[in-house]
C-alpha cells in the first residue's frame, strides 16, 4: 500500500480529524512491554489507510501481511 | 478476563467510577496502586478489536478524566493481569510521578505541516540547471556518479528545508510551550509532527499564535488539533 503526497494534501478535514484521534489513541501513549495485542481483523480498511498516513509505514506493513497470513492477525507491540 | 488500561494519575480518587462507558460499554473504575490511581474497565475478550466505537470509547474515558485533571493516557489495546499492573507501577514509580508533574495542568496541542514536497524538489531544480549541463557528453559512469551526488544533495537540501521549518515553528511558539516532541520527515508531505505540551491557561493564545504563523505561510498546510491527552509525553525512556 503506498500513500502519496496528493492523497495527503486532498484528505477532507473529517477524515483529518479521524486520522489525528488515531494517530494519537494507536501510536502513543504508555506502553506496558509485550502487552499490547489488538486485533485487526474487522477492521474498516479506512483506518489502516489513515493509519498509514501517520503511522509508521513498518508498522502497517507489519498488519497488512499478518493479514494475509492470519484469520485473525494481530499487531503486537 | 483481564484489565483494560486507559490512563494513570496521582490526582483521582479510588474506587471513584466515571460518569461515562469505556470499552465494551463497560463503567471503567479507578483503583489505588499506591500513590498512583490507574482507570480501568474489567474486560472478557482479547485481544481489543480496533473498531471506531472502540477507539472512541478509549478517547472518551481518557477525556473525561482529562475534565479534571491531566492523566497519562495509555495505548489503545493494553490489557493486562492485576499483578502485571501492580509490577509495572511498582517498578516504575519514580518515573511515572515524575511523568505526571511533568504534564500536569497542561494539554497536548498537535501541529502537522505538510508541504508539497514535489514543487520544493522542482524549485530546487530550476535553481539548480548546471547539474544537467554538467551531465551533458558525460560517458554512463561519471553520468551515473553525477545523478547520484545530484540526489544526495537534493536529499541534503531536503533535510535542511524541513529542519529550518521545524526551527520556524518552535521559534514562533517559543514560550507558549512548555515541552515538545518533534519529528521531522524530509521525504514525506508530512514534513513535520510537533506535538506541544502547553499549560492549560495558555491553549487560547497558543491557538492564536499557531494560526497567525500558519497565515505567514501560504505554500503550506496546516493540521493543528487539541487539546489532547499527553500522548506523546507518556513514554518511559528505558
Amino acid at each position: 500500500m503506498s500513500v502519496t503526497d496528493k492523497d495527503l494534501l486532498e484528505l477532507e478535514t473529517s477524515e483529518l480529524s479521524l486520522l489525528e484521534t488515531l494517530d494519537h489513541v494507536l501510536n502513543r501513549g504508555l506502553v506496558i512491554a509485550g502487552e499490547i495485542t489488538i486485533s485487526v481483523a474487522d477492521i474498516d480498511l479506512i483506518f489502516v489507510g489513515l493509519n498509514v498516513l501517520v503511522g509508521s509505514v513498518e508498522t502497517i506493513e507489519e498488519v497488512l501481511g499478518e493479514r494475509a497470513e492470519s484469520d485473525v492477525p494481530r499487531l503486537n507491540d | 478476563m483481564g484489565l483494560y488500561l486507559y490512563c494513570l494519575s496521582d490526582e483521582l480518587k479510588a474506587g471513584a467510577t466515571l460518569s461515562v462507558t469505556g470499552i465494551a460499554e463497560i463503567a471503567p473504575r479507578v483503583i489505588e496502586l499506591g500513590a498512583i490511581k490507574a482507570v480501568v474497565s474489567d474486560v472478557q475478550t482479547h485481544p481489543v478489536r480496533v473498531t471506531k466505537d472502540n477507539v472512541i470509547a478509549h478517547e472518551r474515558v481518557i477525556d473525561c478524566v482529562m475534565a479534571q485533571t491531566t492523566p497519562l493516557p495509555f495505548r489503545f489495546g493494553s490489557v493486562v493481569k492485576p499483578d502485571e499492573l501492580q509490577a509495572y507501577i511498582a517498578s516504575n514509580e519514580d518515573r511515572l510521578r515524575s511523568l505526571l508533574d511533568r504534564v500536569r495542568g497542561a494539554v497536548e496541542m498537535s501541529v502537522k505541516i505538510i508541504w508539497d514536497r514535489e514543487a520544493v524538489v522542482g524549485e530546487r531544480a530550476k535553481n539548480r540547471p548546471d547539474d544537467l549541463v554538467k551531465a551533458e557528453g558525460a560517458g554512463p559512469g561519471l553520468s551515473f556518479l553525477l545523478a547520484k551526488q545530484k540526489q544526495m544533495e537534493g536529499r541534503q537540501e531536503l533535510k535542511i528545508k524541513a529542519g529550518l521549518l521545524a526551527s520556524w515553528l518552535d521559534e514562533g511558539l517559543g514560550r507558549l510551550v512548555r515541552d515538545r516532541v518533534v519529528t521531522i520527515n524530509p521525504a514525506d508531505a508530512m514534513v513535520v509532527r510537533a506535538a506541544h505540551l502547553v499549560e492549560r491557561g495558555r491553549v487560547a493564545e497558543y491557538r492564536e499564535r499557531v494560526n497567525w504563523l500558519s497565515r505567514e505561510r501560504n505554500d503550506l498546510r496546516f493540521l493543528t488539533s487539541g487539546a489532547w491527552p499527553p500522548y506523546s509525553f507518556s513514554h518511559l525512556r528505558s
